[in-house]
């Protein structure tokens, strides 16, 4: 590809959202993952945005990466109007990026079966939340029913 | 006579056994900071009581967000007894207003749940802010090899020089524009710069490019400010 810089007139129209790298978004996870998504629905972690949403921080590239997924990388949340479609802590971000798995299911190792602990450090500090409680958050992750 | 009495007394007595409940009282369990400095924490020391009659314990404080920190002076609380709730929120890179619950968890049965709040506004230190429109360029119908001019006007709304270093494909690294090489490109605060760029794309098929501009505005994410080409190569 060549890039360059030049003084100009023209106007480019906006184009299309489209999808882009490996990370697809919880509707394509439900396809499949159909109770599991609906468990989620029931969760915290499915309005995370709304949240951030809910206090005017939704801008804050400090604050949006507890709240989407992918944040930071390849592939993964660049902002709201961009990527809209990975905003809230959705699948993936326990679960790593999905495109591989969705394209081939039985392919081991095409996704992260069990996520660490370390995971949900990243945004459940100490500071946040003193007695976090991994075993037991796990077991409401998908909501009441699992 | 004697014997109704002691009986009323021992009921009320057990009455009361009955009904001793711990309550807790947060004081303030709304705090507003005003307007702060972008930069410094600022902190907010809560005393929390146990104004009722039984025992009670603080299970957990959760502040829903990882720019807020809070640290308990004490878990366990007799009756009267009171303790410390230090609450800490992080301004850097967090100019504007926030609103942060905070929830604190005791095992008082039906009030499990005692909520507080903290607000304000932080003052957003002076900086560049970059503002690039339109965010997804569309490069249209390639002919593989060929190359199509795009144009984008990038804004400045920060108070400072807004100074792009670099431009780069963020899946191949790949350096478009190079500051070092071909100079730095300089926006004044509150101007607008319209860019044209000759793109060109070896790929086959669709695409989309996810290109960073690396810079010195405050509102980019850390990997730099982040724009997509979107197009279709043809052979």
């Amino acid at each position: 590809m060549l890039f360059c810089v030049l003084p100009g007139t023209g106007i480019s129209a906006e184009a299309k959202g489209g999808e882009y790298g490996d990370y697809i978004g919880w509707m394509k996870c439900r396809s499949c993952h159909e109770q599991l998504a609906a468990g989620w629905q029931m969760t915290r972690h499915a309005w995370a945005f709304g949240d951030l949403k809910k206090s005017g921080q939704e801008g804050l590239p400090d604050c949006q990466r507890c709240h989407v997924i992918g944040y930071g990388e390849e592939g993964g949340f660049i902002d709201s109007d961009l990527t809209p479609e990975l905003v809230n802590v959705q699948c993936e971000e326990c679960h790593g990026a999905g495109r591989a798995h969705a394209s081939d299911p039985g392919k081991k190792g095409s996704i992260i079966a069990k996520p660490s602990e370390q995971k949900c450090r990243k945004c459940h500090t100490p500071g946040q939340d003193k007695s976090f409680n991994y075993a037991l958050k796990i077991k409401g992750i998908h909501g009441p029913k699992q | 006579m004697w014997f109704c009495l002691a009986a009323m007394m021992a009921i009320s007595i057990g009455a009361a056994a009955a009904f001793a409940a711990a309550q807790l009282t947060v004081d303030p369990s709304h705090y507003d900071f005003g307007e702060v400095p972008e930069g410094p924490p600022v902190s907010l020391t809560a005393v929390l009581e146990n104004t009722g009659d039984a025992d009670l314990t603080i299970k957990n404080v959760w502040t829903h967000c990882a720019c807020t920190d809070s640290e308990l002076g004490k878990q366990t609380l007799k009756p009267r007894e009171k303790t410390t709730l230090k609450i800490t929120y992080n301004t850097a890179d967090r100019p504007g207003i926030f609103k942060k619950d905070i929830t604190i968890e005791t095992d008082i049965v039906g009030h499990e749940e005692v909520e507080m709040e903290v607000v304000g506004t932080v003052k957003e230190a002076p900086g560049a802010k970059i503002l690039v429109t339109p965010r997804k360029i569309d490069a249209g119908n390639l002919k593989k090899g060929s190359s199509t001019k795009l144009t984008m006007d990038v804004r400045n709304d920060g108070t400072l020089p807004l100074v792009i270093r670099k431009i780069t494909e963020r899946a191949t690294g790949l350096v478009f524009y190079d500051g070092v090489k071909q100079g730095d490109i300089l926006i004044g605060a509150g101007e607008t710069r319209r860019l044209e760029l000759e793109y060109k794309t070896a790929k086959s098929g669709p695409f989309t490019d996810v290109l960073i501009i690396d810079s010195n505005a405050k509102n980019a994410a850390k990997g730099g400010f982040a724009f997509m080409v979107v197009g279709k190569s043809e052979e």
